[in-house]
């Protein structure tokens, strides 16, 4: 209910969707932990459009907001696109094994 | 005088030459020559040499007895500090008699070794070194200072060591030779003490020293009042140079070399252990007359040692079976004579005996040794017997010196021997007179023993070696019966006051010698009956001699199936086990200490040495193993730690974009704390 | 306490709740309903911070469009009820470590800046505001990201087609 409040919400999000990121193996849970992030960062962002607002209009922040769901919409999009893609290639969107590209 | 001056210096160096020449082409000689040439050679020289002695000497009482002491400087040797010493000789009656015994009683042993050594291998090499051992003699008389005579000394004893061990071949006379050079040694450390007292105290107050003989004679009162160690220092140096006498002319303790020294050839039994070498010890105390006048106690001691030497010997001699063994201890018996009176302060008369017994002995060995060879070397005299009638010349001539020996009347060893034994009751003391009649019995006994079992009666030689057995040829024998006259006529030289004579050679002995006098007065009833008990004790001997080995030997064999004479005879023909105990005492101590130090040198020395080779290997090793584990390993340790990085830094292009942003969140994070930290 | 303050917890306990299914479930289809519902939660964040229209934007598309859309990519992507799907292992334990470090770092950070706030002004409706803004001030912004909606749509299906008339 105070900045600190809503930062320190978005930063147990932001970890929560670090760990998930970082840790799954499915490349849709990584996406999932990808959308977290950036929901917290969105929430960060709103929570300070809200406490303490920029030189420009009090609404920067949420108009920030806003642009980060569009992008996430079109990310999100790809991404599943994407993983369909070689799930019809591989029979399996598994990250670790998903290893064509390596060096 | 100029005569003499030019010379009497080659009387050394002829030999000395003949000696070098010997040594260095006798092979050739022998070889393309013949073992004759060789000899003649070898002979040569000390003929010229006894010339040369004979005429000087002749030379030499022609002059005042005042001028009779001539010292002849030929050059300098070394000089260090204020020590200066020159060669330098001195020929004066002491010496002038010296050199004829040596040269006269040389040049016919030389001759008979061309005799007794035919045949030899090593002919050449017998007088290359006999040769050399007269040059050394002659050195030693002729000498004018401490140093020359020195020099001899030690020669003699050089030229011992190689003759006796002549035929090195067998192991026995090696060893021989190597006691006597050993023992010798003993003696000699006595005599350099003394040259070394005699040279502090003289240097330190006088001016120069050149340790000659007339210096040394003119000091030797000024000495008298040093003390050295406690003791007046005239005592210890007369002491120390007795101590060299005792080694070279094998007094007790220090004799049991000349026995053994019968190993080598006979004519080095003749000529070195009887007439020369073994009576250095006798002019090195005439020469120093002076000093040991001055030295009463050691004299004392002198006269005890020689005593007990001489019937010490004399009993060993009667129950020995090998013939020289028998001359040898009887060396040594005589030997005690003259040291005896030497010891009593009758210096003339030891040697006078030096001269007689020279002459008689030489001859009894130099006859000894041709029975050997006629008998195909045997000599134990158990196998001999009956020889005369083979080797008559060989046999009277040796009856000859046997007359002397016991001191049949008027032969030359009656006189010396009398003159002895008087003295010593005279100056000394009637014990010592005591010791030394027995002696003279059990002389007379032991060698009529060897006369009769050697020439008389039945033969126990096998048949062979008996009926080869024949007389030697005129080389050999001829020296014999010249010096068996001469032993039967010399005592005429120093016939004694009491009957009838001048005692003519003590007078001519005077510039160099002059006796002690023993109490004055009148003596002659005393001198009589002291000579003609030791006459009739001499005769009962020889004829129990003659009893028990010619007339009846059955009573001898009877008596010595008696256990105690059994056990008496064996005590004497082991020598009273003397050697035995010197090898338990003394040799076995220096053995053992001997045997801990070659182990300690093998084992700790050479352990460490062991050691340090392992430990160097051990080192070689750990290095080799730090190189391999160390060096290597740090090379395998950063291939493997850039391997670990490559493997680590790989990661981060592991194409994962998890383990991308995983890694780049660590990073956000350390460089936030740090960041954090560092505000 | 007062209205804000429950609805702030209620909205805080929600969302990292729910957050804290969709991350550790090793259930896919969970995670994404979760993800759905934190979704929901994130909204009313936003309400509470007065950004209404955001609030109605972010149900509309985000939790209606996208965590649909994913929950079809996770239905279309494999079997669903094996726990292989998405199974955190030990390396997972890292992971956590690395977050919570993160998160420590993060709130050290909000802890120690002092923040200083405008006193909270009275809410509005935004709605008006933002469609104002959206076309004066951040207008560029607006029609690039519209540009790059449509280069997505197009991208996914470029992706898509070009797979199934490989296939046939």
């Amino acid at each position: 209910m105070n900045l600190d409040g809503y930062l320190t919400i978005s930063a147990a999000l932001f970890a929560l969707g670090l760990i998930m990121f970082l840790s799954k193996k499915n490349s849709i849970a990584i996406l999932m932990g990808v959308e977290l992030i950036l929901n917290a960062a969105a929430l960060n962002f709103v929570a300070f459009a809200h406490f303490r607002p920029s030189l420009g209009s009090q609404l920067d922040g949420q108009i920030f907001a806003i642009f980060i769901i569009l992008l996430a919409a079109a990310e999100a999009v790809v991404a599943l696109a994407i993983a369909l893609a070689v799930f019809q290639k591989h029979q399996h969107v598994r990250a670790d094994k998903l290893t064509e590209l390596h060096g | 005088m100029d005569y003499i001056q030019t010379l009497i210096p080659w009387t050394p160096i002829l030999p000395l030459f003949g000696a070098i020449i010997l040594g260095l082409f006798g092979k050739k000689i022998h070889q393309n020559y013949g073992e004759n040439i060789a000899g003649i050679l070898g002979c040569a020289t000390p003929f010229l040499a006894a010339i040369i002695a004979f005429s000087s000497f002749f030379y030499l009482i022609s002059l005042d007895p005042s001028q009779r002491i001539i010292t002849i400087n030929l050059t300098d040797w070394f000089s260090v500090a204020d020590l200066r010493v020159s060669w330098t000789f001195k020929y004066d009656p002491l010496s002038a008699l010296m050199l004829m015994i040596i040269t006269g009683i040389g040049t016919l042993i030389h001759i008979y070794s061309m005799g007794y050594m035919q045949g030899d291998k090593s002919y050449w090499r017998f007088f290359a070194y006999i040769n050399l051992f007269l040059a050394s003699m002659l050195l030693l008389v002729l000498g004018d200072n401490l140093i020359i005579m020195f020099l001899g000394w030690e020669g003699v004893g050089l030229c011992s060591y190689l003759l006796i061990g002549f035929w090195f071949t067998e192991k026995a006379n090696a060893v021989a030779g190597k006691k006597a050079f050993i023992v010798n040694r003993i003696g000699d450390l006595g005599f350099l003490t003394g040259i070394f007292l005699v040279f502090y105290f003289s240097a330190t107050h006088f001016d120069v020293v050149s340790l000659s003989f007339g210096e040394l004679e003119g000091r030797v009162d000024y000495f008298s009042q040093f003390t050295i160690w406690g003791m007046p220092l005239l005592e210890v140096t007369a002491f120390c140079f007795f101590i060299g006498a005792t080694g070279k002319s094998a007094q007790i303790p220090l004799h049991i070399w000349l026995p053994d020294a019968m190993a080598g050839p006979t004519p080095v039994s003749a000529l070195i252990h009887a007439a020369t070498m073994v009576t250095a010890g006798v002019y090195m105390i005439g020469r120093m007359y002076f000093l040991f006048t001055l030295a009463p106690n050691v004299l004392a001691y002198i006269s005890i040692i020689a005593a007990i030497t001489c019937f010490f010997a004399a009993t060993i001699g009667m129950a020995q079976y090998d013939i020289k063994k028998v001359l040898a201890y009887s060396t040594l018996s005589q030997l005690g004579y003259m040291f005896l009176a030497m010891g009593v302060g009758a210096f003339s008369a030891g040697v006078f005996h030096l001269l007689t017994h020279a002459a008689f002995k030489a001859a009894l060995f130099m006859g000894s040794g041709s029975v050997i060879v006629a008998m195909h070397h045997e000599q134990d005299m158990r196998f001999m017997g009956g020889l005369l009638k083979k080797m008559p010349a060989t046999g009277w001539s040796m009856i000859a010196g046997t007359l002397a020996i016991m001191g049949f009347p008027l032969t030359s060893g009656f006189f010396s021997k009398d003159e002895i034994l008087w003295q010593a009751w005279h100056q000394g003391s009637p014990a010592l007179w005591l010791v030394g009649f027995l002696a003279a019995g059990i002389t007379s006994f032991y060698m009529w023993r060897l006369i009769f079992m050697t020439f008389f009666g039945p033969t126990r030689a096998s048949k062979e070696t008996y009926s080869h057995c024949h007389e030697q040829p005129y080389r050999t024998i001829v020296p014999i019966i010249i010096l068996a006259i001469a032993s039967l006529t010399i005592g005429f030289l120093n016939i004694p006051h009491f009957l009838g004579g001048h005692s003519g050679f003590t007078q001519y002995l005077t510039p160099s010698l002059i006796d002690i006098k023993g109490p004055e007065g009148d003596h002659t009833s005393l001198e009589w009956g002291l000579m003609i008990a030791s006459v009739i004790w001499t005769f009962l001997t020889g004829f129990i001699a003659y009893y028990f080995y010619l007339k009846n030997p059955e009573a001898r064999t009877k008596l010595m199936e008696n256990s105690s004479a059994q056990g008496i005879f064996s005590v004497l023909n082991n020598k009273y086990y003397i050697d035995e105990l010197y090898e338990k005492v003394i040799l076995n101590p220096i053995r053992r200490l001997y045997l801990a130090l070659n182990e300690f040198d093998q084992k700790v020395i050479d352990g460490i040495v062991n050691f340090m080779g392992f430990f160097g290997k051990l080192l070689g090793n750990l290095s080799g193993k730090a190189d391999s584990a160390i060096v290597d390993g740090a090379v395998n340790e950063a291939a493997w730690l850039i391997q670990l990085g490559g493997k680590g830094f790989s990661v981060q292009q592991s194409g994962r974009i998890q383990v991308l942003i995983g890694g780049s969140v660590i990073l956000l994070v350390l460089g936030g704390v740090y960041f954090l930290l560092s505000l | 306490m007062d209205l804000q303050e429950i609805f702030f917890y209620f909205f805080s306990f929600m969302v990292l709740g729910i957050g804290s299914i969709t991350a550790f479930s090793k259930n896919l289809l969970r995670a994404a309903f979760a993800l759905f519902f934190v979704l929901f939660g994130m909204a009313g964040f936003y309400i509470l911070l007065g950004a209404d229209f955001l609030a109605i934007v972010q149900i509309l598309v985000y939790a209606g469009g996208i965590s649909v859309l994913l929950i079809f990519g996770t239905m279309l992507t494999g079997d669903v009820s094996k726990p292989e799907m998405s199974s955190p292992s030990f390396h997972g334990v890292y992971t956590f470590i690395i977050g919570i470090a993160f998160l420590t770092l993060i709130l050290g950070v909000l802890k120690s800046t002092k923040w200083s706030e405008m006193p909270i002004s009275t809410m509005e409706p935004t709605t008006n505001s933002i469609g104002k803004l959206l076309l004066t001030e951040y207008l560029l912004p607006f029609e690039v990201v519209s540009f790059l909606l449509l280069a997505a749509m197009i991208g996914a299906l470029v992706l898509i087609i070009k797979k199934e008339s490989h296939e046939s």
